[in-house]
């Protein structure tokens, strides 16, 4: 089929360059429908194009009938048509792994990149694109790993109740801590930020008149988000972008928390303690600053014999003073 | 509905503005990698081209050196993720962001690609052929007149690479391509790389597709490198330009093509001022193409066949490099 006259206005040829079986050419949309089914198909483009039919039909609207990938693609010189198609097919998920292993780097130095892909592989299964952006795509991965986990955790429990914990827990752990805050980097890194905006600072916090506390509440920076963790991943996570994690000395199993946030357009992480991480926890969660301090300190004084009132005073004066350096909050407002 | 003549928008009551269709120069696609290199040297690079979908939802550190290039090169939008040719519903949420984004970054243009990415509310992330037929051409004609409409600029359009031809095909790909810039005014963005990659992958002999290709419409090359397996090319943006493609540019530009030039290096990606120097180079070819133009079939055939020599020795679906696009911002994290 050649252009024959550039100049000729278009009369469109209504045969079509190859043969097709059954006759009648088919809708864009059928065609849509079969190739995306072909090439994503994780058994490959033979099993896909046999159950494009089957996975199509019940809506009604898409291919009715097996359409073997000869039937619809022409071979080249040089290429049967499964080759052809091949090359979409490949490139599906060699593209789609790629960018999971760039948003989750210290999980594929754990895991090993094999590992790591039959992961994110199935998770693509579960999980396909919905987004016109790539950055989109990995958004679920923490949650699957960490429902796949449950359920690994309950096969294992069933198979022997004598066991008192999964003995594979702390790889479990370390590898959804990694995910959450791998997913939780790439948020922060791409949100909103706060590098054109003020902040509370100390003072501005330190002038709030005692009668008034009750009835204000903190505004969080909108880059600041809290991670509850049960092993200390992110020293790993940082270590592998610095490129000197090593896999022999793993990070170690203890509850960590953590507020991860943005300055300057790089992700700063910051581990906190326990007490302080529950009172950023209220103040995020939109509770009034005297009640967040009060439901706080009641458990820290009740836990704590050796603790005073005025060591408590102290340790939060202390907590809004790093707040502050560290940007964590951009204004005041009245209990509405 | 298919019409037999030209309309260009400019011309109609009520048209939109037509695009400027100043030539910028010789431009390099702006990537991560080179952001701090740009951002002490300023290089005396004419253009970028930016990734859309990289900075439409992004509130962080690439948008902020974005907003600083764009203060003082110009800057041209080229995204991946239209799905023009889709069957599924064109995303008016994506073409509003799309069309704030090229009002804050003072885009010159708006560019995407002849192609579908996914249907059933899926994207695939990868430049999809659509069979190139009536049916085809009526369904993207309307959604390109919807989408000028939204954008309220014309849209320019690049040639993807392909690697399939479907039985339900009526008309070659440069027909089409040039029915629907008659049918809708749009512009081209001509990939003579693509055109390479895809003149190898279906047999055809690349001038023809130029020889289609309505001079006036084009307001864009794309330069890049791909894979040579032999039996196929891959379009992996992942080296230099290769002689024969450097060769299909001079010869548009023999035809007639004066468009701003921007070389694309999306993996493997070296240093910035090996970027800029490749595309650079296009500069000897405009001028030999000046000084000694050349007609007929000269050089040609030798080109052609000196491809040979270049082939990596692979089998037919080794995945030895990832088709374009495959875009991803990682994180800075300290």
């Amino acid at each position: 089929m050649e252009s024959s006259d550039l100049h000729a206005p278009p009369v469109l040829r209504t045969e079509s360059v190859g043969p097709i079986p059954g006759g009648a050419v088919r809708s864009l949309s059928n065609i849509q429908q079969w190739m995306q089914a072909v090439i994503v198909h994780p058994d490959g483009i033979h099993v896909g194009a046999k159950s494009a039919a089957t996975a199509l039909a019940p809506g009604g609207n898409f291919v009715s009938e097996v359409i073997a990938i000869d039937d619809m693609i022409l071979p080249s010189k040089q290429l049967t048509s499964q080759q052809r198609m091949d090359v979409y097919a490949n490139a599906y998920y060699a593209r789609l792994l790629e960018c999971m292993r760039d948003e989750y780097p210290a999980l594929v130095s754990l895991l090993g990149e094999e590992t790591f892909n039959a992961f994110a592989f199935d998770y693509l299964q579960c999980y396909p694109s919905q987004s016109y952006t790539l950055a989109d795509l990995g958004q679920h991965f923490p949650a699957f790993l960490r429902d796949n986990q449950a359920s690994a955790s309950d096969e294992e429990s069933a198979a022997d109740s004598s066991e008192e914990s999964c003995p594979d827990e702390y790889w479990l752990d370390l590898m959804t801590d990694l995910a959450l805050l791998e997913r939780t980097y790439s948020e922060v890194f791409s949100g909103p930020g706060i590098e054109d905006r003020q902040t509370l600072s100390a003072d501005d916090i330190s002038s709030i008149p005692p009668e008034r506390i009750s009835d204000l509440k903190l505004i969080p920076s909108p880059c600041v988000r809290l991670l509850k963790l049960n092993t200390q991943a992110h020293n790993y996570a940082i270590a592998v972008r610095k490129g000197t994690a090593s896999n022999d000395t793993l990070p170690q199993k203890k509850p960590t928390y953590l507020v991860i946030t943005r300055l300057n357009y790089v992700v700063r992480t910051i581990e906190v303690e326990p007490q302080e991480y529950e009172l950023l926890e209220h103040l995020m969660a939109d509770v009034c600053l005297g009640e967040a301090i009060a439901r706080v300190a009641e458990i820290s004084l009740e836990s704590d014999s050796l603790a005073d009132e005025q060591d408590w005073t102290g340790r939060i004066s202390e907590w809004f003073q790093k707040w502050a350096t560290d940007r964590l909050f951009i204004g005041i407002r009245e209990f509405d | 509905m298919i019409r037999s003549k030209r309309e260009d928008v400019s011309t109609e009551p009520g048209a939109m503005p037509l695009l400027s269709t100043e030539c910028l120069g010789l431009g390099v696609g702006l990537r991560t990698v080179h952001f701090a290199h740009i951002l002490s040297h300023w290089p005396a690079v004419d253009w970028f081209e930016i990734i859309s979908e990289n900075f439409m939802d992004c509130g962080g550190r690439p948008r902020y050196i974005l907003d600083q290039i764009a203060e003082r090169y110009p800057i041209v939008m080229h995204g991946v993720s239209m799905s023009i040719g889709s069957s599924d519903p064109l995303n008016l949420d994506y073409l509003q962001k799309l069309k704030r984004l090229a009002v804050e970054t003072k885009a010159r243009w708006v560019s995407d690609h002849v192609c579908w990415t996914g249907v059933a509310s899926r994207n695939t992330h990868d430049l999809l052929p659509v069979p190139y037929n009536a049916e085809s051409l009526s369904h993207i004609a309307e959604r390109v007149r919807i989408v000028q409409d939204i954008l309220e600029r014309p849209l320019v359009l690049e040639n993807p690479s392909t690697y399939v031809t479907f039985r339900d095909s009526t008309m070659n790909e440069w027909e089409f391509i040039r029915y629907l810039t008659e049918e809708t005014g749009c512009h081209l963005l001509l990939d003579v790389n693509n055109v390479y990659v895809s003149s190898v992958n279906h047999d055809f002999d690349p001038r023809k597709y130029l020889d289609s290709i309505p001079v006036d419409r084009v307001v864009q090359f794309h330069l890049a490198g791909h894979t040579d397996l032999g039996t196929h090319c891959i379009d992996t943006h992942d080296g230099h330009v290769v002689d024969p493609v450097w060769e299909l540019f001079r010869y548009a530009f023999e035809r007639g093509v004066r468009a701003s030039t921007l070389l694309e290096w999306d993996a493997s990606i070296p240093e910035f001022d090996v970027v800029h120097a490749e595309v650079l180079k296009a500069k000897d070819y405009l001028d030999a193409a000046q000084s000694h133009p050349r007609s007929g079939n000269e050089d040609w055939a030798s080109e052609r066949f000196s491809r040979r020599s270049r082939t990596a020795n692979r089998s037919p679906n080794h995945m030895v490099g990832i088709p374009q696009p495959s875009l991803y911002a990682t994180a800075e994290v300290e």
